[in-house]
């Protein structure tokens, strides 16, 4: 079957599922709203608004004059990588898992199409949808407190984020196929349990990266979300001061859509080797 | 035109099971399975579990590769032309999942349809009349799957593997865990199914029911077929006795011997007035006999009761063949 019936397959799908969840996005939005005025109320709380804005500024580099209400909507604007991330690499490998161990769906794709189209076709489709609708709460936020120009900047932010997504969902393809098909794991929730805090922990959205262990730090540098992070920070600041960055983040990109072509390739066979 | 819509041709399949991290042993599934299914019937493959059925299922309906051997599905290839086959095959493996659980089951049929290539308007269309026909009414169209009753699950495993009308049907155990109406509306629309010309291959291990419904038999034990044919022809074959009771007037001495010199008998016993027949060969042509010997002489018969053997007695008996 072509790749354009089992493209149209898994929009129709995704977007019943969509329309089944929305109260488990609408809890994600809170979730990461609500952590990251935490972060900001923290830093306020102890050292007031004029050290968290200087505070603010020559973390992130900035030479300009920045208000409060820059501080909450970037910080906003991070936490919809916090909402992404979760969705992102929580679903997909979940879903994963789900459909080869749990309902067993699995043979009704592998009578329908080749199974690496499969794959590769839904982490595309997931990575991006979730770039929009995970991160939508931050269009609504952006727009209460910066009016319309919150619209400019959540729209300017947008692409990141979907490119975001893509990138996530196909990273979570490499890293869940081997454990689903070869490891042959059933606890399908412990790699999103495990994975999403390692990777928000070590990809500095909140949290200083040098404050964070080492170890954590190269688990979360195998994923693109370092990369994006910078790029979104700077891209909030208009302060481009690294495009190498940008080369990373493709190169990155390119890695995970090779690496996971040959994965799902790999799995396709061992599937119908039935191994 | 070939008559035969599957070929099955010295198919071979072994697993490898994981033992732990490093051990590992093979477990041969299949060890050169060779069988044909002619189109436009209802053929049955039977065999005990861990037989190798679900097994060549998967192989036909393209999801497993075999390791040697040859399958066709109309002519085409699974293992060269899966695409194709893909097309003309319905598949049923598992009547309780297999599905989504948060959708319903229209919705898990229209996303079906989709990934078999149909437009959104035709697996619509499809999935409405396949769930009409398999007997679900409208209102299970928006309930989730996981609140479906096994019954109207087995009734959605059926449609899915007609939603794009496929020629050939491949079901694993359809009725496997059905209560008897759900059971029966089954089997009912699989020999409604086969009278509009579609070719069906189904396993099951309830032989009352695959004797009602099937043209044709394949018993296959440790991955061997050991046997193959029409449920009657395979109980010839396999030479099971047919039970005949004469309820008679009055049984002369020498009637037993004369019996035994026309009719190939297995056994024959007195039971008061009843004389318990058990014969090989064709019924007509025992029961033919068996009336001339009686007429010739003269004596009535007060009552005749004729036991055929089962599909389930030919199974047995081809299992004990093989061990």
């Amino acid at each position: 079957m072509s790749i354009v019936s089992v493209f149209r397959a898994i929009i129709y799908r995704e977007l019943r599922f969509l329309k089944r969840m929305m109260p488990e996005y609408m809890s994600l939005a809170f979730q990461s709203t609500l952590f990251a005025l935490s972060i900001i109320g923290i830093a306020m709380s102890v050292s007031g608004v004029s050290g968290l804005v200087a505070k603010f500024s020559q973390i992130f580099n900035i030479s300009g004059k920045v208000s409060l209400t820059d501080i909450i909507a970037a910080a906003l604007a991070f936490s919809g990588l916090l909402s992404l991330t979760a969705d992102c690499v929580g679903s997909v490998s979940q879903v994963i898992i789900y459909e080869a161990n749990v309902i067993d769906i699995l043979h009704l794709i592998a009578q329908s199409t080749y199974l690496y189209l499969y794959y590769m076709t839904y982490a595309l489709i997931y990575g991006l949808l979730s770039g929009i609708v995970s991160t939508l709460y931050v269009l609504v936020l952006l727009v209460v407190g910066l009016g319309a120009y919150g619209a400019y900047v959540y729209l300017m932010l947008l692409p990141a984020y979907i490119v975001t997504g893509i990138a996530l969902s196909y990273y979570t393809l490499v890293v869940t196929l081997p454990l689903t098909y070869i490891v042959k794991m059933r606890r399908y929730w412990a790699i999103s349990q495990v994975l999403v805090p390692v990777l928000i922990a070590g990809s500095g959205i909140f949290i200083p990266v040098s404050l964070v262990p080492l170890f954590l730090r190269v688990i979360s540098y195998t994923s693109p979300l370092p990369e994006v992070c910078t790029i979104l920070q700077e891209m909030f600041f208009k302060a481009i001061q690294s495009p190498i960055i940008f080369l990373m983040f493709t190169a990155v990109f390119v890695i995970y859509i090779a690496l996971s072509t040959y994965i799902s390739y790999k799995t396709e066979k061992l599937v119908r080797r039935g191994l | 035109m070939t008559t035969h819509c599957i070929i099955v041709d010295n198919v071979r399949k072994t697993y490898i099971v994981r033992e732990g991290i490093r051990k590992k042993r093979s477990v041969e599934a299949l060890r050169g399975v060779s069988f044909n299914v002619r189109c436009g019937t209802v053929h049955a493959l039977l065999g005990p579990n861990g037989a190798g059925k679900t097994t060549l299922v998967k192989i036909m309906s393209t999801i497993l590769l075999p390791d040697d051997g040859r399958v066709q599905v109309l002519g085409l290839d699974v293992v060269r032309e899966p695409d194709k086959v893909r097309k003309v095959v319905g598949v049923v493996l598992d009547i309780s999942k297999g599905f989504y659980f948060t959708l319903s089951g229209y919705e898990n049929l229209v996303f079906y349809g989709l990934l078999k290539g149909l437009s959104k308007r035709d697996a619509e269309r499809r999935a409405r009349e396949v769930l009409e026909l398999v007997g679900l009414d409208e209102s299970s169209y928006k309930r989730p799957y996981h609140t479906y009753s096994l019954g109207m699950r087995a009734r959605v495993a059926i449609a899915k593997a007609l939603v794009t009308d496929p020629e050939v049907l491949i079901l694993d155990e359809p009725t496997l865990g059905l209560d008897v109406e759900s059971a029966r509306a089954v089997r009912d629309l699989l020999v409604k199914l086969a009278r509009s010309g579609k070719t069906i291959l189904v396993t099951g291990h309830n032989m009352h029911e695959i004797e009602m419904i099937s043209n044709h038999v394949t018993i296959i034990h440790k991955g061997k077929v050991v046997a193959d044919g029409h449920p009657e022809e395979l109980k010839l074959k396999l030479g099971l006795p047919i039970k005949i009771v004469l309820r008679l007037r009055e049984i002369p001495r020498d009637i037993e011997e004369k019996i035994r010199s026309e009719i190939p008998i297995v056994n024959m016993c007195r039971e008061e007035d009843k004389l318990i027949i058990y014969a090989r060969g064709r019924r007509e042509n025992i029961v033919q006999s068996l009336l001339e010997i009686l007429r010739h002489n003269n004596l009535p018969i007060i009552d005749v009761q004729i036991v055929e053997p089962t599909l389930e007695d030919a199974y047995i008996a081809a299992l004990r063949g093989v061990e």
